[in-house]
């Protein structure tokens, strides 16, 4: 296929950005498991934005480096400014990538939207709890449910159910810490976090606990804002998981179906409250030197990737690939 | 003689007293939340216009012509799920609508937010931070010996507590 200069620039943009987004997310597979012993080192908060950090990484990586180095290389570089042909493996590779990334923004589109739209029918549907003091808004919902969550994004709210703050409900102390948990995921911005993490395409590898980074980061987001809650007070600490239970445990006693995700959840509840019974301690605060040496490190080998991958011969080499 | 105006779940007999048994208004949240069809969502239309109708009433209301069977058949899938009722003169039912289309979309909505918020496996593609995922069922066993786990260490901490502030 015959292509303009602007067009075969696009086409090799593409191209680069996605075979450094591949190898960075391989290369940080391959190293995971001496990732995940350098983060048992440091707190869950610390632990949750180095994990975000580590998602955003590869893709971050990708196109910076082909903006800033290879294409603005390659544009001064190229002496021929007329359409020329382009191999159809390239351009494959250009549309398997455009593909790729393509469909995990369509699939973070339709999750905003139902997002938007489940926020705004528990707003229609939802009363306002006054508790003064909180900033993000709190509404409370009648139906046959038992929870609290923290729900949208532009202006989120914690939608608890009635039942757990009326006579039979949770006590004062339990609800205040429950709130406190949710207005943390709400200061940290967690839920674009999440669905910035949703827009992601991403191979989902998987780690050696079976977890996916992602997941990793969403549980990990969980145990930060249970140390928020908990302000590193045992009896907050107590008091928060005793809620834990007492909320699983309301939602058992009106069963639907049986989940096969459930040894998951399980499992996780039990870390959780373990955590909370027994909170780790004597955390070294070096996550700067751990952020600095794996950002090091990851800049190391994006430079270079950028810089093999600028070369002009290798540049032309990708366009021409599958040009007999 | 009309007969009584029957809700789902009342029994139709000379001993009956009357009194329809009262429907989940779960249930017909839970359903609204998962659609109407479109052909149940007219036949609804047209009740809430014209108050109570016949099945042949509602037929020959309805946009495109169905037969009798089915919808007689839709009809009575909408009261069973709740959404009407029904009283039998001459032989024959006549439907009205037991809820406006007002508290139909607000049940449909309650029955979203429910089910949506209730069920973490509901709602794969929702953003929500919830304080406990909500799995329907967690082991009771296991929720038992988390809440022994916590009441030992409040116990520990407890005396912890107490053996600091004794009196040397």
């Amino acid at each position: 296929m015959i292509l303009s200069f602007t067009a075969r620039a696009f086409c090799v943009a593409v191209v680069v950005t996605g075979l450094i987004h591949l190898l960075l997310e391989g290369l940080l597979w391959l190293a995971s498991a001496r990732i995940l012993r350098r983060l048992e080192t440091l707190s869950a908060r610390q632990r949750e934005r180095v994990l975000y950090a580590l998602q955003l990484g590869p893709l971050g990586a990708g196109l910076l480096l082909t903006g800033c180095i290879c294409i603005p290389r390659y544009i001064l570089a190229e002496s021929n400014h007329e359409a020329e042909r382009v191999g159809w493996l390239c351009i494959t590779a250009a549309l398997a990538v455009m593909g790729w990334y393509g469909s995990a923004l369509l699939r973070g589109a339709r999750i905003a939207a139902r997002t938007l739209h489940f926020a705004h029918t528990c707003r229609r549907t939802s009363s306002p709890v006054p508790m003064f003091g909180r900033g993000t808004p709190i509404l409370s919902y009648a139906g046959n449910a038992y929870g609290i969550a923290l729900v949208g994004f532009f202006r989120p709210f914690i939608l608890i159910s009635e039942s757990l703050l009326g006579g039979v409900g949770l006590s004062h102390q339990a609800i205040d810490i429950a709130l406190d948990h949710e207005t943390a995921h709400a200061v940290q911005f967690d839920n674009w976090k999440l669905l910035s993490l949703c827009c992601l395409p991403s191979l989902g590898f998987r780690l050696s606990d079976g977890k996916n980074w992602a997941e990793m980061w969403r549980t990990t987001a969980e145990w930060a804002a249970d140390d928020d809650a908990g302000r590193g007070d045992q009896a907050r600490l107590l008091v928060l998981a005793e809620t834990l239970v007492a909320v699983a445990r309301r939602g058992e006693q009106h069963p639907r179906r049986v989940c096969m995700a459930l040894e998951c959840n399980q499992a996780q509840l039990v870390v959780r409250v373990d955590r909370l019974i027994d909170p780790p301690s004597n955390l070294a605060a070096s996550w700067s030197r751990v952020c600095g040496v794996a950002f090091g490190v990851a800049g190391v080998v994006g430079a270079a990737l950028a810089v093999m991958l600028s070369s002009h011969e290798l540049l032309e080499h990708l366009l021409h690939l599958g040009h007999g | 003689m009309a007969d009584a105006i029957t809700k789902p779940g009342a029994t139709l007999s000379a001993e009956s007293s009357g009194e329809p048994e009262p429907f989940a208004s779960n249930d017909v949240s839970g359903t609204l939340a998962r659609g109407l069809g479109r052909r149940e969502q007219e036949i609804m239309k047209v009740l809430w216009a014209r108050g109570s109708a016949s099945v042949v009433e509602v037929a020959a209301c309805l946009s495109t012509a169905l037969a009798y069977t089915t919808v007689m058949t839709t009809l009575d899938r909408l009261f069973k799920k709740g959404l009407l009722q029904r009283e039998k003169r001459n032989r024959a039912f006549i439907y009205s609508a037991s809820l406006t289309s007002t508290e139909v979309e607000r049940q449909r909505a309650t029955g979203l937010v429910r089910r949506l918020f209730a069920d973490s496996r509901e709602r794969p593609e929702i953003v929500l931070s919830c304080l406990v995922d909500a799995v329907d069922q967690y082991d009771v066993g296991l929720l038992d010996e988390l809440e022994t786990r916590i009441r030992l260490a409040r116990a520990q901490a407890a005396e912890g507590g107490v053996k600091q502030e004794e009196p040397r």
